[in-house]
């Protein structure tokens, strides 16, 4: 590596500290190849790597508190350098706390912005949520009401098989006997389903009923706690 | 050498060998005179040299030498306050030091 190499290198690494920093660092290596005067190859070598270089500025100007207060301790008190950095220090952490305060703002921020969007996309949702509990025990209610139709309606059926079987009886003995039977015993069965089925129903339909007040009575009590 | 020099002891020397020239000096001369007393590398002086001049203990000039500008570096008023903080320090902990290495030889 020749010493524009060098040069060319050290400053592509220091890209990333202040201008003023870079500018001071490039006079003083140039200078010093130019007082050196060896072979450049021999100077290079002395410097060592550009990285090494570029590296030991950064940590001097980035984590330089580190390192002064590490003097401090060797040296004890007395030394400005540890005194300075130590003031740099409570610049960086009153910087951070100042950092901290505005995250918790942005905090507050974002949980009126939450707020306002659960008000706006979160009521349509309810409603809907709402909607849907409605059209759902409509729905159960209905069914059960059609599978109690169904019921009475195979009573009916069953009576009226049983009447058209007595009035065919005498001109076809066979059908009107089969009719009879066949009727009748839809009708018992009929008979017993609708029973069952109220029966059920009188005992289903106030238990969900206490049951969702239950639920309801919690969910308000727990909103209450929060 | 088998001791480390800490950033405090680098300090007072770049301090000592900048300040035996009452012109100032240059990188290169002090890089050479501090090689003179410990082993370190270029890579850590210039830090040194640039956190001095920072703390203003240290001024920098541009002096032309040889048709170019070079950079001399001079001991502030302060920089000599602190050298001699630093030399005052250093009688007490190197006394000590030898005190005790000797003193155990001799009892």
């Amino acid at each position: 590596m020749n010493r524009i190499e060098f040069m060319t290198e050290l400053a592509a690494l220091l890209q990333d500290v202040p201008v003023e920093e870079r500018k001071e660092a490039m006079q003083y290596y140039n200078d010093y190849f130019d007082d050196a005067g060896e072979e450049e190859k021999d100077v290079v070598k002395e410097l060592g790597s550009p990285e090494k270089v570029a590296e030991n500025i950064k940590k001097d100007l980035g984590i330089q508190t580190e390192i002064a207060s590490g003097g401090a301790q060797n040296t004890g008190a007395n030394h400005t350098g540890a005194q300075d950095a130590r003031a740099q220090n409570n610049g960086t952490q009153n910087v951070g706390t100042q950092n901290v305060g505005t995250q918790e703002q942005s905090n507050h921020i974002w949980k009126i912005v939450l707020i306002v969007l659960v008000v706006i996309f979160g009521l349509p949702l309810l409603l809907g949520i709402g909607g849907g509990v409605l059209g759902l025990l409509a729905g159960i209610i209905a069914t059960v009401f059609s599978v109690i139709l169904t019921a009475v309606l195979v009573v009916v059926s069953g009576v009226l098989a049983v009447v058209s079987g007595i009035a065919l009886l005498i001109a076809e003995p066979a059908v009107g006997l089969a009719l009879i039977g066949g009727g009748l015993i839809a009708g018992v069965c009929g008979v017993i389903a609708s029973v069952l089925l109220v029966k059920l129903c009188m005992i289903a339909f106030p238990a969900a009923g206490r049951w969702i007040t239950k639920m309801w009575n919690k969910v308000k009590n727990r909103k209450k706690v929060a | 050498m088998v001791f480390n020099t800490g950033a405090a002891l680098l300090d007072a020397i770049v301090l000592a060998v900048v300040s035996r020239e009452a012109e100032g000096t240059y990188g290169y001369k002090i890089t050479q005179d501090v090689r003179g007393a410990i082993d370190v590398s270029e890579s850590t002086l210039y830090p040194v040299l640039r956190r001095l001049q920072k703390d203003g203990c240290l001024v920098v000039y541009d002096r032309q030498f040889d048709g170019r500008n070079r950079r001399y570096y001079k001991v502030t008023e302060r920089g000599r306050d602190q050298l001699e903080i630093y030399r005052t320090e250093w009688k007490e902990y190197s006394l000590k030091i030898s005190n005790l290495f000797e003193g155990g030889v001799i009892a």
